[in-house]
């Protein structure tokens, strides 16, 4: 695929033209990755509020009605449910793996298997997640093992 | 469908841990060796796998939950297994016979486990492969 930059004139807005006959599915997904990649999420620590971009976020936790994002030091509570996150990002690199947490597959180091057929993500950062058995599959087709 | 699927699983690889445990005992005890072997290797493997996909359908999120959930299942396939044994007559339902049966049942269970793991593990590494060659684009 060519990939072809030009310079801004003055005032324009920054914009992203597709030349293609097919929208094929990998195309798809690149649009959608665009467009999740440009949205920011708004979190808070305590009175301070962050935006932040798909690309910082580790993994998403619910814990207690109350779901926190954990980026690579720091952690953030965020307003929308898990379920919410889920759908918003499902395009993207975010993959549910488990009822209480959606995690960023790119930032996933390595992977161990545990008892029951679950699978530990080592992530970038150091931490360790759980991958439960029933989302494995999801992982594999989002792999494309 | 999950669930059969898993069933499906556990009933191949307990009728193979089975069907090599018997070809192992029998070498020395030819007469033990009957038509009806096959059909209750079968029956057994089947009776057992039924309990073992509904343990392993069971989230454990932790490393105590699963050590006693493997006790109870461990128990409950040597109790399928005395009472199919003593039907079958694999067994003298002796304290003996009772006690090599547990000890067979573990080395099915352990054998199993390690099939498991070693499927799992091959997942694994296919896993960490994709996410190594996903990096690198």
């Amino acid at each position: 695929m060519k990939i072809t930059i030009e310079p801004l004139a003055e005032g324009a807005e920054e914009e992203i033209i597709i030349r293609s006959d097919t929208l094929d599915p990998e195309l798809m997904e690149l649009i959608y990755a665009l467009k999740a990649g440009r949205s920011r999420l708004t979190a808070y620590s305590g009175s301070d509020i962050v935006k932040l971009a798909p690309s910082e976020i580790y993994y998403f936790e619910s814990v207690d009605n109350r779901v926190c994002v954990c980026c690579e030091k720091n952690v953030y509570e965020v307003k929308q449910k898990l379920y919410e996150l889920e759908k918003t990002y499902e395009r993207s690199d975010l993959l549910r793996i488990s009822k209480a947490m959606i995690v960023n597959v790119s930032k996933i180091a390595r992977l161990a298997p545990m008892m029951g057929g679950r699978l530990e993500a080592a992530l970038d950062n150091g931490e360790k997640v759980i991958i439960s058995r029933q989302y494995v599959p999801d992982l594999k087709k989002k792999l494309g093992v | 469908m999950k669930f059969i699927k898993c069933f499906l699983g556990f009933f191949t690889n307990i009728t193979t841990a089975v069907l090599a445990l018997v070809a192992v005992i029998s070498i020395n005890n030819y007469e033990t060796v009957t038509a009806y072997l096959p059909m209750q290797v079968l029956g057994a493997a089947a009776a057992t796998a039924l309990p073992t996909a509904l343990i392993y359908n069971t989230e454990f999120k932790t490393l105590k939950k699963f050590i006693v959930y493997a006790l109870i299942h461990y128990s409950i396939l040597c109790v399928i297994m005395i009472t199919l044994g003593s039907a079958f007559g694999w067994i003298n339902p002796s304290p003996i016979g009772i006690f090599f049966m547990c000890i067979y049942v573990a080395i099915v269970y352990a054998a199993v486990f390690a099939i498991s793991y070693i499927r799992e593990k091959k997942d694994a590494d296919k896993l960490n492969k994709a996410l190594m060659e996903r990096r690198k684009r």
